[in-house]
């Protein structure tokens, strides 16, 4: 019994059939179809064909169907034309599943392709030659070149390694450096092998090669990973108002339908009639294009959202968003850019100097408070110690290396130094313990030692100083206060500081202070601006860092996060559910050198306050919080794999603004499917009122139901869509969250909808209807016309009289409390083509006999039309004026009655 | 009696034969490794996988016989199989299109087929751990294990000296699940255990180490990952299902989920044929 990693070099390579060269590319391909790509397999494959059939099993489809079944049943008892009814009912539920199912399998696609965006590149030996390609391609067997900063895509065994120390804190959530080595220790274990690399881990420093032993599920990784499989995902907010908005309709169609079938039966009107009268209520309540339009929205919205680097994982999420009242955000890379920047140097002499320019490649100038002759020798002298005492490098290919070393190789190319040609011959390499290095030089006949390192490690062992005239004196009690100080002071200001040093023997004993060096990971540009959108908001940030409670509050001043109190991790440790419940409830809290493990209990605690929270994260740890969060975010470039799987968005670019622009996007798909609902809700009314009218009066039906399948199924579909691709209002992040409990389909929008829009329509189309009839002749009592094509021209009236009072509508609802004016004519595309394809549909309704056939239509003289202009017109008023009141009026908080 | 090892120059058919191995060897078998020839071949690296396994069945005091066929693979082994006789049939399975390991491969269809054999497809995972294997996972819906499955099980385990683990699911809707109570549980898993007695008695004849383990969930499949995940299993042995004619027409296949997430090397065993 041999396991893997206890195999000298040769069995190694032969039990995994390949060699130093490693694998060539015929290997390679056969090898992917034999272990597949390296990718975590994750949730089932979605079956489209049942997804299909699953349309016709939704409220609204059983529903129609009923009524289908209905005309059917009609027929069977009562010929006539139940079966054309029937089979156009059917119809329409045909065209309403497949165009939601289209539109649900673009989104998946859309969604599929966007997570393709996650690749991580890596270095592999292939065929004796170094390949850089993406992480998917590994396969077992495949030999990995690893360098600081690389992250291990796959399982593999140590074949070579210098100073190879990983952050396996992914895997078990402890971040302290793990060296490993070639040599595998007293283990039977994988996981303890010293020679082992593991999946989802990062080379903190070294380099080293190894040869893939196992990938994607495979991997130890990939075994914790499917771990977080089972958890249950919780019905979303948006599921759950689908269902109340289905309920709410059924509930109002069933009454409808079946208290007219009843008073048709008993007013003696005959089954078939009863039942024409039964199934036109249901059509005209059921909003077909409901699931299509949610869909269009959702995905529309997640595609302007990856635009932003902001990846939706699960469409209904994209809702959630818009509820976000807290957002609880790592600082290192989140907030700040996670490039160290050198902001601060101080000479050993007591010069301060100032360095311009954040991050590693912008340009910035270096300013002294008191130079004199010597100063910049010694601040040269600083800056080549460091550039010396590094393995970071900044060249054309990029960066590569330790942060805190990038910054000092950024500071020292802002001056224009290279490093000269001095031979490296040996380096004491950094750890926790030690907490400082030193590399050294040999310079022709002479060796120099450059040294950095923690103030408390590496000052005790200065015994002189670069002076103010750029001679080396001793470093006196006095100058050591001096510089203790000063280096209290760089920390009072949340600063990292380093002492630069040297010497000339190879000993880290006696060495020469050249300086300080004061460090710091800048805010990212525009978070300020975020943070105070969401103040705008009402939305509360909370930061959440591991790191000291000193820097985290520093950062936060800087971006104006404001805190009440900053809490640590031991604190927290301490306190009782109901005192962290009690303290958030009141105040704003910085959480401060936090575990990931803590994440999850304020999730909790938040959400047991009702707060609809926001978590990013990025270790494996972190991913319970993200799976508990009502929106979980992981990191796209930091992030390990578990926590971009538990997640519901992923950041591509890990920046904070990229979540505010998330949550506007979140808040606009809320209402603008609040807006398509109002306006499908509009067209019930004049579907619904003539039939009613038809009922209790003496009149020629006004609509038959194919028309009302027409307006639901045609007409309105295009602009309704378009109501769903509109951009986010102005004043959309200046209100508070869109509230938990608020319903898209709540008492305002059913009377704005169906009282107040759908009365001014049905009264338009029953205008249309009566004028139109009583200019020819018509005399109220005669419900059977003798001229056909009269009844035929009337009910055109009718269906156009709808037809063009939603296409103003449709136009008006476009904002939901602004001037459509103000808008931009341009502005949704979607809409123009909506309301193009609408005349044109008009015309068509007027002019061309097959489709006049099929929706009992008939050509009308364009000097009767002059009818149809006058209640478009009113409606768009009426609605433009209800917004300007509902904007200035009085009682304006009132008039929001779905918001917290 | 022989043990046919199906080769084509892979890693992974390379790795079958070496279960193939292990298994002959526990019953001194004769290994025969076999390749159906075909345009496309790499006949040197079948060889070459051929030698490789000869070595190691030298090492087991295995007796091994090389078999060439040519024509259509399924019908050529199928014949090959009828005139000889076969206790086990390994063969191993690799992703065919649309990103299945399993269906439409010629694994697919030997299982098809009234093999005269008992037929055992591989999917690897871990290359290395045919030579490590200390546990063996065979996951069972409630008590339903054949005697044939068992009997494969516990000579898999015998012939790599591993300790066994039947895992025992129950699948119930979520609202069951949370509406039983412990005693009902405990009640049920009991009832298993008896039915699953002369199992866990034979198992005790045969010095082979054996947990039964129960889990009640509503998504077979993930419980097992879920397993595998928490656990240190070298190899999982399930129970191969015939596919329907339009496998995954209406729900994705459990073995091909399994075979597509597994993380550690899995057999799917077929019994042969009753004649």
């Amino acid at each position: 019994m041999t396991q893997l990693f206890a195999l000298d070099r040769q069995a190694l390579f032969q039990r995994l059939k390949t060699s130093e060269k490693g694998l060539d590319p015929e290997q390679v391909a056969r090898r992917l179809v034999e272990f597949g790509a390296n990718e975590l397999a994750t949730a089932a494959k979605k079956n489209y064909l049942l997804a299909y059939l699953g349309q016709y099993g939704n409220f609204f489809a059983i529903l129609l169907e009923a009524a289908a079944l209905l005309s059917f049943a009609a027929d069977y008892y009562d010929p006539g034309q139940g079966t054309i009814l029937g089979y156009a009912i059917l119809g329409a539920v045909i065209i309403n599943a497949t165009f939601t199912f289209w539109q649900e399998y673009r989104a998946d696609k859309a969604m599929e392709e966007l997570l393709k965006l996650m690749p991580t590149k890596v270095s592999l030996r292939r065929n004796g030659k170094v390949v850089a390609t993406t992480a998917h391609e590994i396969v077992p067997g495949d030999i990995m070149l690893l360098e600081e900063g690389d992250k291990v895509a796959a399982d593999g065994i140590l074949i070579e390694a210098t100073s190879l120390y990983l952050n396996l804190s992914s895997l078990t959530g402890e971040s302290a450096p793990v060296a490993r080595n070639l040599l595998p220790g007293e283990t039977q274990r994988a996981l303890d092998a010293k020679n082992m690399i593991f999946a989802g881990t990062t080379v903190l420093s070294g380099s080293g090669v190894a040869v893939a032993s196992a990938t994607g599920n495979a991997t130890e990784f990939g075994k914790i990973a499917s771990l977080t499989k089972n958890v249950r995902k919780a019905i979303t907010p948006m599921q759950r108002e689908i269902v109340h908005i289905t309920r709410i309709l059924t509930v109002i169609a069933l009454l409808m339908g079946g208290s007219f079938f009843a008073l048709g039966l008993f007013s003696g009107k005959g089954i078939m009639l009863a039942s024409t009268f039964a199934i036109a209520l249901i059509v005209a309540n059921v909003p077909e294009g409901l699931l299509p339009t949610i869909a269009l929205s959702l995905s529309l919205a997640s595609q302007r959202m990856a635009r932003h680097n902001a990846l939706i994982k699960n469409l209904d999420s994209v809702e959630t968003l818009g509820s976000v009242t807290v957002i609880c955000t790592d600082k290192t890379g989140t907030l700040t850019r996670n490039e160290m920047t050198l902001t601060h140097l101080w000479l050993a002499g007591g010069e301060q100097v100032a360095i311009s320019g954040k991050g590693y490649q912008e340009p910035g100038d270096f300013s002294l408070d008191r130079p004199n002759d010597t100063s910049e020798d010694r601040l040269a002298a600083v800056l080549m110690a460091g550039l010396l005492n590094c393995r970071a490098k900044i060249d054309g290919e990029g960066l590569h290396g330790d942060p805190t070393e990038l910054a000092l190789v950024a500071a020292a190319r802002k001056k224009g130094i290279s490093p000269p040609a001095m031979k490296k011959v040996q380096e004491f390499i950094f750890t926790s313990e030690r907490k400082m290095m030193s590399s050294v030089y040999q310079d022709g006949d002479a060796t120099r030692l450059f040294a950095k390192g923690a103030v408390e490690a590496l000052l005790p062992r200065c015994t002189s100083c670069l002076a103010e005239d750029n001679s080396v004196q001793p470093f006196t009690d006095a100058a050591r206060e001096a510089t203790l100080a000063q280096a209290k002071e760089f920390e009072s200001q949340a600063l990292r500081v380093l002492v630069i040093a040297r010497n000339d023997k190879a000993s880290e004993e006696g060495l020469t202070l050249l300086g300080l060096a004061a460090i710091m990971d800048l805010p990212r540009q525009g978070v300020s601006e975020a943070v105070a959108t969401c103040k705008a908001a009402g939305i509360r940030t909370m930061m959440i860092t591991g790191d000291n409670p000193r820097t985290a509050a520093a950062i936060a001043g800087q971006i104006g996060m404001l805190h009440d109190r900053v809490i640590t991790g031991p604190e927290l440790e301490t306190m009782g559910d109901e005192q962290l419940e009690e303290i958030l409830a009141k105040e704003t809290v910085l959480f401060a050198r936090m575990a990931s493990s803590q994440k999850l209990r304020i999730a909790t605690a938040l959400q047991s306050l009702d707060e609809v929270v926001a978590m990013t994260g990025d270790g494996v740890n972190d991913a319970p919080a993200l799976k508990k969060a009502d929106i979980g975010i992981a990191m796209g470039l930091s992030g390990s794999e578990v926590a971009k799987e538990a997640a519901d968005m992923v950041l591509l670019d890990d920046n904070f603004s990229s979540i505010v622009i998330a949550i506007e996007e979140g808040r606009t798909v809320y209402f603008n499917i609040k807006k398509f609902v109002t306006y499908i809700l509009s067209h019930n009314a004049p579907e619904l009122v003539p039939y009613i009218l038809q009922f209790f009066l003496k009149i020629p039906l006004p609509l038959s139901v194919i028309q009302i399948i027409s307006i639901d199924l045609g007409s309105d579909m295009l602009p309704g869509l378009a109501l769903g691709s509109e951009r986010p209002e102005k004043n959309i992040m200046n209100q508070p969250p869109v509230s938990r409990k608020g319903k898209i389909l709540d008492r305002e929008v059913f009377l704005r909808g169906y009282f107040f829009l759908g009365l001014i329509e049905a009264t338009a189309a029953m205008a249309a209807f009566l004028f139109f009839l009583l200019l020819h002749g018509w005399q109220y009592g005669t419900v059977v016309l003798a001229d056909p094509l009269l009844h035929r021209q009337a009910m055109t009236m009718t269906l156009l009289g709808v037809i063009s009072c939603q296409m103003f509508n449709a136009w008006t609802m476009r904002s939901w409390e602004f001037s459509a004016f103000s808008l931009g004519f341009f502005s949704n595309r979607l809409m123009l083509w909506a309301m193009a394809v609408n005349l044109a549909w008009a015309w068509a309704l007027l002019n061309v006999a097959a489709v006049q056939r099929v929706f009992n239509t008939a050509h009308v003289p364009l000097t009767d039309l002059w009818i149809l202009l006058l209640f478009p017109i009113l409606l768009f008023a009426g609605h433009e004026l209800y917004k300007w009141l509902r904007c200035h009026g009085k009682s304006r908080s009132t008039a929001q009655p779905d918001r917290a | 009696m022989k043990v046919v090892a199906a080769m084509n120059g892979l890693v992974s058919s390379d790795v079958a034969a070496l279960y193939a191995l292990r298994y002959a060897a526990l019953f001194d078998h004769t290994l025969c490794l076999l390749h159906v020839l075909n345009p496309t071949d790499r006949r040197e690296e079948v060889e070459m996988s051929m030698a490789e396994a000869e070595e190691a069945a030298f090492h087991y005091g295995v007796k091994t016989e090389r078999v060439f066929l040519t024509g259509e693979p399924a019908d050529a082994i199928e014949k090959y199989l009828a005139a000889t006789r076969t206790d086990t049939l390994f063969c191993s399975t690799r992703i065919r299109k649309k990103k299945r390991f399993f269906q439409n491969s010629l694994s697919e269809k030997l299982s098809r087929l009234s093999l005269p054999a008992n037929l055992a497809v591989l999917r690897v995972a871990h290359v290395n751990a045919v030579f490590v294997t200390e546990n063996i996972l065979l996951p069972i819906r409630e008590d339903r294990l054949s005697a044939r499955k068992f009997a494969f099980f516990s000579a898999m385990a015998k012939a790599f000296g591993a300790a066994t683990e039947i895992y025992s699911i129950h699948p119930a809707d979520r609202r069951r699940i949370d509406a039983m109570d412990t005693h009902t549980a405990r009640m049920l898993f009991q009832k298993i255990n008896s039915r699953l007695g002369h199992y866990a008695n034979t198992m005790k004849l045969l010095d082979i180490p054996l947990t039964i383990k129960h889990a009640l969930t509503s998504s077979e499949v993930d419980q097992i990952l879920h397993h595998l995940a928490r656990h240190n299993f070298q190899l999982m042995i399930i129970g191969g299902r015939r596919l329907a004619k339009f496998p995954g027409f209406f729900r994705e296949n459990p073995m091909e989920r399994l075979f597509w997430h597994t993380p550690v090397n899995t057999i799917a065993f077929y019994a042969r044929e009753k004649r």
